[in-house]
């Protein structure tokens, strides 16, 4: 067994490790990394357990990515994860990409067409959907509205009638 | 273990072979495994060892397990060799996005710090500008041997968004929370108050506290990542294992500390409500004042000197809170008092004078949640004599006991059926104020320490035996 200063230097050892690792720690941003795992798993979602709140929600949410993807022509910046011979892969992908293009802007024109009338038939929806909602909700507190004034007709009615039976 | 018994022996007497060996079975055995008993291998190397070749034996496998295991795995196994050799004190970082704003919530997290706070290093971790004195105002605890941190969250900062909001997080964008994820390592207890799922948790020991599980399981989910996850109410824990499809671990209700007097104060003819007046009506304030109106035209004469009392904190601009005053002035309801935002000392006052409590939140309501998970402010009525009238759904059923702590009602007809009987009747007040007040106590501030010490207690046990 150690004793008391043995025990101090030891503490001093770990501390130092730590720091050690802290150091290397803070260079790195990925979790994956971190822990030397993969941690995202894609969850499919069971639209039916839903409840009216997060249906909606989820309609927004979808409606918005469905908005932000019209556009399928590529577009974006050509890049390569490799060190050494990605300058010469870019550059082919590049060339490729604009030798292609011109051939398959036709066909991305129409999907891009047929995506924005998708779109606009799913809002509409939604607002059709959304205003049909509206009046169900108004028509749903009309009734309640109408069961409470039965209500203390009825309550009224019948106080009237204990206070006749008492008299 | 076979594995587990080698290693060990080997750590106590032949140190020189031990990083050869955890070498072949980090590369044949599963990681998890080896790295469980670990902490095991190196309290036996350092009981059994002279202190040089320790020095020399540790940081070569500090490296070993740093290459197969991560980094964060040997940056653990030495926190956690810290404080079972009593090095330092057990560290405990508690995170919540909204530590700067009063809430129930948050008090729970501040309440959790101030129960731990002499045994455990503990450090608040907030994304915004907060206080140690704020908390103490707020919630009345002295928490002086706890720090803060605070930890910006980049995306939400340049954004300009005024407050964190998870919503708008999706797997279009980088999980913004990585940064309070790395955070939670420099901890061996994270804590995380905040119910929000999207922090995976690297800490040696991981907590997450739920107060209704908002979000399903999407993108970023890693609620089941945490060791233990406590609840607030029973109500809540039906509603994780639903929509999260976990088991929650612990049950531990919110501290309410509002008892002011052992005996019943005296009471005048108030009806009260305390809820926030949210901007979609949750609460259902203007519900409240139709019903009291109704009643005071039905029941004239049991009911000509009762008011009803609305309280509650409200944003300004609230177009909820206009739409109740606008229904106040258009009719005749001179009896209806409406109270926005008072003192604190002025609510207590109001809670001692009232005899009966008003709760509808979940009245009407489809979404889970929309109903009360809880229902803090019920329990603070009761802790003062009042009896609660609350809707039977949520965490209300857990707290009010139906005909002797109070009444539930699951219609507006049943709601004024026993409000009338209740304030006919005085022997029943009296009983079922009795019986409020006893049921208030299971809630206190006492009550959840103990559960909380008792539980980090068996916690830290686990974390320092071998």
């Amino acid at each position: 067994m150690m004793d008391t200063n043995q025990l101090l230097i030891l503490k001093e050892k770990i501390f130092s490790l730590k720091e050690e690792l802290s150091l290397k720690r803070e260079k790195i941003k990925e979790i994956e990394k971190l822990i030397d795992k993969e941690i995202d798993v894609k969850y499919r979602i069971n639209f039916w357990e839903l409840t009216e709140n997060e249906l909606d929600k989820e309609m927004g949410t979808r409606l918005s990515i469905l908005n932000e993807d019209i556009d399928c022509i590529p577009s974006g910046e050509i890049k390569s994860h490799r060190k050494i011979i990605g300058v010469f892969i870019i550059f082919l992908k590049k060339i490729i990409r604009k030798l292609t293009l011109p051939y398959l802007r036709f066909i991305f024109e129409r999907q891009k067409n047929f995506n924005e009338e998708i779109v606009a038939y799913q809002l509409a929806s939604f607002i059709r959907f959304r205003q049909i909602e509206e009046k169900l909700n108004n028509l749903k507190q009309n009734i309640e509205e109408l069961k409470e004034k039965q209500e203390t007709i009825i309550e009224a009615i019948n106080s009237l009638l204990k206070k006749n039976e008492r008299e | 273990m076979k594995e587990s018994n080698s290693l060990i022996k080997l750590a106590r007497d032949y140190p020189d072979k031990l990083p050869h060996l955890l070498k072949k079975y980090y590369k044949y055995k599963k990681i998890e495994e080896i790295n469980q008993i670990l902490p095991s291998i190196i309290v036996t190397l350092i009981k059994n060892n002279k202190l040089e070749k320790i020095q020399k034996i540790l940081p070569t496998l500090v490296k070993i397990v740093s290459k197969f295991s991560g980094l964060q795995s040997a940056y653990n196994l030495l926190s956690r060799i810290e404080v079972i050799f009593g090095f330092r004190k057990p560290s405990i970082g508690i995170y919540d996005h909204t530590f700067h704003l009063i809430g129930g919530g948050q008090k729970y997290g501040c309440t959790i710090a101030y129960a731990l706070q002499n045994n455990f290093d503990i450090t608040l971790i907030s994304n915004k500008e907060v206080t140690l004195q704020d908390l103490k105002n707020w919630y009345n605890l002295d928490l002086s041997n706890c720090k803060i941190k605070i930890v910006k969250i980049p995306f939400f900062e340049e954004k300009g968004f005024n407050e964190i909001d998870p919503g708008v997080v999706t797997f279009r964008i980088k999980n913004p929370f990585h940064i309070i994820s790395k955070e939670s390592g420099n901890y061996d207890i994270f804590v995380n108050n905040s119910m929000l799922e999207m922090i995976y948790p690297l800490s040696n020991i991981s907590i997450i506290i739920c107060h209704f599980p908002e979000r399903r399981r999407s993108s970023y989910f890693y609620a089941n990542k945490y060791n233990h996850i406590i609840y607030n109410s029973k109500y809540t824990g039906e509603w994780i294992k639903k929509k999260w499809k976990i088991n929650p671990t612990k049950h531990i209700y919110p501290p309410v500390d509002m008892i002011d007097s052992e005996y019943m104060p005296k009471k005048e003819n108030i009806i009260l409500s305390v809820a926030r007046f949210e901007i979609g009506g949750s609460k259902q304030q203007l519900e409240m004042i139709k019903v009291f109106a109704s009643l005071k035209k039905i029941y004239s004469e049991d009911l000509k000197n009762w008011r009803l009392i609305l309280t509650g904190g409200s944003i300004k601009n609230n177009p909820y809170l206009n739409r109740i005053r606008d229904f106040l002035e258009s009719g005749q309801n001179s009896n209806i008092e409406l109270k926005v935002n008072i003192s604190i000392d002025e609510l207590k006052s109001l809670y001692k004078k009232a005899k009966i409590f008003w709760h509808f939140c979940g009245l009407n309501q489809t979404d889970p949640s929309m109903i009360e998970h809880f229902g803090m402010s019920i329990v603070e009525a009761m802790q003062n004599w009042c009896v609660p009238i609350v809707f039977n759904g949520g965490g209300q059923r857990e707290i009010v006991e139906d005909g002797i702590s109070g009444y539930r009602f699951s219609t507006i007809g049943e709601l004024k059926e026993k409000t009338i009987k209740l304030v006919r009747d005085r022997n029943l007040f009296r009983k079922l104020s009795e019986g409020a007040f006893i049921r208030g106590k299971h809630f206190t501030k006492d009550v959840f320490i103990a559960e909380i010490k008792n539980f980090f207690n068996q916690i830290l046990n686990l974390y320092t035996k071998m």
